[in-house]
């Protein structure tokens, strides 16, 4: 893997998060995933969250990035608390401003590899014509032009993941937010899928949040973050 | 009842017991060897209760349907037994004159026989232990006015009993249940029964006039009113009682009696049962054979009757109802299909962990048993509701008819078991085949939950199946080609390229190319119309199986172009629809998703389809031959009121004269006299006929010959023109040419049963070739026996009465030829039976005027307008009612969309949250659910709708061409957008849960779940 640490932008922040707890409640018992966690990652930086299983990362990722809403403490994304904004804001929000790649298999199965690309753009309103040449730029650069008609069934674990890619890059979002992005892929589409990361985060100034297993993954990065039992324990810069 | 689709009821019941007990002891044997299997299966069922709920109220459709058909059978047979054992009373059985012993030939027949009789019938009859008693009778049929009261009545039984016997008979009471006793009324004395003293308004005291004869008004005062009657003539409303010697006086008949009654054993309800018994030990019993006599076992014979109507309702409704009980079937496999997909990697992991191929299969089934026996139970009772409702609406829709027949609610424990075990049977069959269709799985492929390769197709078994089902479809066709059975040859016919497909995919071609092709042959081969076939075969009979296998091949031809084509319909909704920006995602994922899933997608489109084509054809068909009953002319041949005589004790010499005399008729232009002779047997001359066999034949007069607009479906050559038949000519022939005559159309074979006509035993034209479909007839020579006269004559039929009479009771049944050639080959000017009026235009209820003109004449009218449009409106309503029973259908297809919406929300979990993810809202989630689920249900109605429609078009010309040129295609667009509009509402209700469910889904909650 090419291990090329990029140095951006990182003096303005863009996700504030303080004193943020998240606590699963299901009438039993109650798990609380994240405690207390405040953090504070700059526009243009590359961070990973690490861990072992069940620490809260994947947590972590989810309510910061809004997908889920916190128990207590406070999240801003660009000056503006995740809180006091609706579903319907957020949602656009989202559709906007944020990317989001998950572990393989996170393609709507029924689409196309253009269509997945395209679905960002057409929720945020985009028109049809306009929504579907953004989709076959975002795939060429991720070198699937020969592949934009083939549904994900008929695709690799290394293509779907790279699809999965230009998904998330499609409406150039501020915020990257990526769940074990090659959690699912052999060590060489592991190493392209960064390759085309860090490629994207160096030319686009693009935020963003990985989190990861992989020692290899994170030291691509330049900030890496530990964590254990809903606390951030370490943050390494 | 007792048979349905003639089996006995009890056979079916006991049959489907054995089978239901065997599968009991299998199930049973499944617990006892893995109580674990049971443990899985119920906590399967009881998992997600409220899906449970909705796969439960789909599975029992198909019992459900079966139910309905059961219970409106059992109301059916159970009102006309009830109406019968009412009616008659304690009259079981009677005896009177047979018209068919050989003791009449060559002598008339008698109307009644020796009263000195009755004392050896009475021996030996009351000597029978079914018998109780037995009571000799003079009875006939007069008319009567209530001179107090002022009101008349053409159509009463006068009825003289032995004051003997008759209290041991029937004990009579007066509605303050003081005894009546026939011996204690005086010479001018009578006794009225409650229903006929309604009908005159009659009070005790009241005097009533009795006509004998041409001014002959007996006066009697009405000594009681009685509940009891003994005795009743057909359509008669009243009965007048009083001893026998009085009625033999009154009618000059001393010492002769009409009838002797007898009531068996046991109450009114119970003695029917030694019916058959005494029949067996007396009816052929000496005094009765050598004095020309017979038994009649009335009571019995009508309880049979009911029995044969009421299965014939089941009959009816089962075939309307069998795409309904079809898609009901597919949904159980749908319900199971994905049942299974949901659980396959369970079911890997099961398989994995060293769970036998059997075991998967039985775990399958006993969770189907749980579904099937609680559905078959739920599916009972309601289909007794919904057959209960169906009766309620059938007793208000027909109650203006009749206001003695009562159609009331009932169903027989027999039935509700049949219905139940048929039901459990069926859903257990389908839960089985698909237990064993899908545990046929892949570990690895179930356990990651990895979609099943589509394959090449080269398998063993599809070499098979398209082997046997070409080379079968093949034999089919070509011996029901040469048999001239149409519903056989199409089915053939169909199985061909179904097997051709199978046979291509085995080759190598790709599945959606084959199967296409086979779909475009299918919608080919059903949607050509009648005349391409009929140019093949002339011969062809063909009746209900056929509109059911059209309408299954039909919807699978066109289901199978539509799936196999999803990229065309994709890119159509996505360049239309998909252009509205603020849509746009929503269309294409609800499109897209149904189109990937083809199978369960495609079935759901079947079932809506095919039961929208089923009801718009049917409705079509309904709306083309109620739109004939417009043709008021054709229906009643030009003539305004018809007149029945029901007595002859005061027949009218002539009418004409008597109208010309009568000035409360003088709103009355023109009369036509009817005389059907009924004591008639006829041999066909030229058939395989060898015995007599009763009918009727009616001489017509100059009158009617001349001026009746009635049409002619059927004539020999001379008759053809350019537009149909010369009636007119047909008419004139028969006036002109003694011994020519015409038949009513129910004398004629058809090559089709589409028409649920009980058996009749009556003479028929079996020619050969000779079918009321053909375009022409020969001359068929019929030689007519007169019972009364014995003479025997021949006549010369040259033509058909039109079938479209067969809905009305205006023309008799039998041959019809002018009245002098009747006279002169008889020898009997016999009386009138019925007359044909016209009226001054626009006169106001001239029936009520002429029935009050000619009242003592017994002649009862019927307006034909006002009966055309109380026609018009019972069908149109029986329609309805059968129409919303062929619905019932669409619950299955509703029911399906909502377990498909139920199952995609757990199925789709993910992707909901992936979707939310990039930025769905929930409102776009719910939209794209509720698109998914529109997107079935509208394209399952629109094809039915178009398919309907087609064939609904080929139908109406099949009819136009082979049986009346008359009928138009009417397109119901109204009806067909309520139902299409209806169903897609239902489904969104349906799935409208799920819907809002999926919307719900919290998205990070969604990504984590696996």
């Amino acid at each position: 893997m090419n291990k090329q640490k990029q140095v951006n932008n990182i003096t303005d922040p863009v996700i504030v998060a303080e004193n943020v707890t998240k606590t699963y409640d299901n009438g039993r018992i109650k798990v609380k995933a994240l405690n207390d966690v405040t953090l504070t990652v700059n526009r243009g930086e590359m961070v990973a969250v690490m861990g072992p299983s069940g620490c809260g990362k994947t947590t972590l990722l989810n309510c910061l990035s809004g997908l889920d809403d916190i128990s207590s403490g406070t999240v801003k994304i660009n000056n503006t608390e995740l809180s006091t904004m609706s579903d319907k804001i957020m949602t656009k929000y989202r559709a906007q401003r944020m990317g989001y790649i998950f572990q393989a298999f996170n393609l709507l199965p029924v689409l196309t590899a253009r269509e997945n690309v395209e679905m960002p753009l057409l929720v945020s309103g985009t028109a049809s014509k306009e929504a579907k040449e953004s989709a076959e730029n975002a795939l060429d650069l991720v070198g699937l032009t020969d592949w934009m008609e083939h549904y994900p069934a008929e695709l690799s674990g290394g293509q779907i993941q790279r699809v999965t890619i230009a998904r998330s890059l499609v409406n150039t979002p501020e915020i990257v937010w990526a769940d074990e992005p090659t959690g699912n892929l052999d060590s060489e589409n592991a190493k392209d899928v960064m390759n085309m990361i860090l490629k994207l985060n160096a030319e686009n100034n693009q935020t963003f949040v990985i989190v990861t297993h992989s020692d290899e993954v994170a030291g691509l990065t330049n900030r890496t973050i530990f964590m254990r039992d809903g606390v951030i324990e370490r943050d390494s810069k | 009842m007792d048979t349905i689709f003639g089996a006995p009821v009890t056979s079916i019941a006991l049959t489907l017991f054995i089978v239901f007990a065997i599968i009991f002891i299998f199930v049973s044997y499944i617990i006892i060897r893995n109580p674990i299997l049971l443990r899985m299966a119920f906590r399967n069922v009881i998992r997600r209760p409220a899906r449970a709920g909705l796969i439960m109220s789909g599975l029992m459709l198909a019992t459900a349907i079966i139910s309905i058909a059961f219970t409106t059978g059992d109301s059916v047979t159970y009102s006309i037994k009830n109406e019968a054992t009412s009616s008659l009373r304690e009259l079981d059985m009677f005896i009177s004159i047979d018209e068919e012993s050989q003791l009449w030939e060559n002598q008339p027949l008698p109307e009644y026989f020796d009263e000195n009789l009755y004392q050896q019938i009475r021996t030996e009859f009351e000597a029978d232990p079914g018998v109780e008693s037995t009571l000799a009778v003079l009875s006939k049929t007069v008319a009567v006015i209530n001179v107090t009261r002022k009101q008349f009545e053409s159509n009463a039984t006068m009825i003289g009993v032995d004051e003997q016997n008759s209290a041991k008979f029937e004990a009579l009471y007066d509605e303050l249940n003081q005894s009546l006793e026939i011996s204690d009324l005086g010479p001018n004395e009578i006794f009225i029964d409650i229903a006929g003293a309604e009908a005159l308004e009659a009070k005790v005291g009241d005097v009533i006039q009795i006509v004998l004869g041409p001014n002959q008004l007996k006066p009697f005062i009405v000594k009681g009113i009685s509940e009891g009657y003994y005795f009743k003539g057909r359509g008669s409303s009243i009965t007048i009682m009083m001893p026998l010697k009085r009625v033999q006086n009154l009618l000059g008949k001393e010492g002769s009696l009409s009838r002797v009654l007898i009531t068996n054993n046991g109450d009114p309800y119970e003695g029917v049962k030694y019916s058959n018994g005494i029949e067996e030990r007396l009816g052929d019993s000496e005094v009765l054979k050598s004095k020309g006599l017979k038994l009649v076992p009335i009571k019995a014979d009508l309880v049979e009757l009911a029995n044969s109507i009421g299965s014939l309702f089941v009959t009816f409704f089962t075939t309307f109802g069998l795409f309904s009980i079809g898609v009901g079937l597919l949904l159980i496999f749908l319900i199971f299909s994905m049942l299974a997909a949901e659980r396959k990697s369970e079911m890997g992991m099961a398989r994995a962990v060293g769970m036998q191929k059997q075991q998967l299969i039985r775990l399958f089934m006993l969770e189907g048993a749980i579904y099937g026996l609680g559905s078959a139970i739920i599916g009972v009772l309601a289909g007794i509701g919904i057959g209960l409702l169906l009766i309620v609406a059938a007793s208000n829709i027909f109650s203006g008819n009749s206001d003695d027949f009562n159609l009331s609610g009932n169903v027989s424990f027999i039935s509700a078991l049949t219905s139940f075990l048929l039901g459990a049977v069926i859903t257990f069959a389908t839960v089985f085949f698909a237990s064993w269709k899908i545990s046929n799985l892949n570990i690895v492929r179930a356990i990651r939950d990895i979609p099943d390769p589509q394959g090449t197709g080269r398998t063993k078994s599809n070499l098979i199946w398209s082997l046997v089902l070409t080379i079968g479809g093949a034999i089919l066709v070509g011996t029901s080609f040469s048999n001239n059975q149409f519903p056989a040859f199409i089915f053939g016919l169909a199985l061909i390229p179904i097997g051709l497909s199978l046979l291509f995919r085995w080759i190598g071609l790709a599945q959606n190319i084959v199967l296409t092709g086979a779909g475009v042959i299918l919608v080919i081969i059903f949607v050509l119309p009648a005349s391409v076939w009929d140019s093949l075969n002339e011969n062809w009979t063909d009746n209900f199986a056929s509109f059911f296998i059209t309408g299954t091949f039909l919807v699978t031809g066109a289901v199978l172009i539509f799936m196999n084509n999803n990229k065309p319909i994709l890119a159509f909704f996505v360049n239309t629809l998909g252009r509205i920006k603020s849509i746009a995602p929503i269309v294409k994922s609800a499109v897209s998703y149904p189109l990937r899933y083809g199978f369960r997608t495609g079935l759901s489109v079947a079932m809506f389809s095919v039961v929208i084509f089923a009801v718009l054809v049917n409705s079509m068909v309904v709306e083309g031959f109620n739109n004939l009953l417009n043709d008021k002319e054709r229906f009643a041949g030009g003539y305004d009121t018809v007149g029945y005589v029901l007595s002859d004790l005061n027949p009218i010499q002539d009418m004409q004269i008597k109208i010309d005399s009568t000035e409360e008729l003088s709103f009355v232009t023109e009369v036509s006299t009817f005389r059907t002779v009924s004591d008639t047997e006829g041999l066909v001359i030229d058939s395989n006929q060898t015995d007599f066999i009763s009918t009727n034949i009616t001489g017509v007069d100059d009158n009617f010959m001349e001026s009746n607009k009635f049409r002619i479906s059927l004539a020999t050559e001379k008759y053809v023109t350019e537009t149909g038949f010369d009636s007119k000519a047909v008419w004139a022939d028969l006036k002109n040419n003694p011994g020519f005559a015409v038949v009513d159309s129910g004398m004629l074979p058809a090559k089709n049963s589409f028409a649920f006509d009980p058996d009749d035993d009556n003479l028929k034209l079996n020619v050969e070739g000779l079918f009321m479909e053909n375009e022409v007839m020969d001359e068929v020579k019929v030689k007519v026996r007169d019972l009364e006269s014995s003479n025997e004559y021949e006549v010369t039929v040259i033509a058909v009465l039109d079938e479209f009479l067969d809905n009305g009771p205006i023309i008799p049944s039998g041959i019809f030829t002018s009245q002098q050639f009747l006279f002169e080959k008889t020898g009997v000017n016999s009386d009138a039976t019925r007359y044909f009026f016209r009226v001054e235009d626009s006169y106001i209820d001239p029936s009520a005027e002429i029935e009050s003109g000619l009242f003592e004449h017994a002649i009862q009218t019927l307006d034909l307008e006002e009966t055309l449009t109380e026609l018009q409106s019972q069908q149109r309503s029986f329609f309805d009612l059968l129409t919303g029973f062929m619905l019932l259908g669409l619950v299955v297809g509703i029911v399906a969309l909502g377990v498909i919406s139920a199952r995609a929300v757990v199925e789709r979990r993910h992707a909901i949250g992936v979707m939310r993810a990039i930025g769905f809202s929930k409102r776009m989630v719910l939209l794209t659910f509720l698109g998914e689920s529109s997107f079935i249900a509208i394209m399952g109605i629109l094809l039915g709708i178009v398919l309907g429609i087609v064939t609904g078009i080929n139908v109406m010309a099949d009819i136009r061409d082979s049986a009346d040129p008359d009928i138009k295609t009417i397109i119901p667009w109204l009806k067909f957008a309520l139902i299409g509009i209806g169903a897609y509402f239902m489904c969104l209700i349906t799935t409208l849960i799920p819907a809002l469910k999926a919307s719900e889904v919290a998205p990070a909650e969604a990504l984590r779940y696996e």
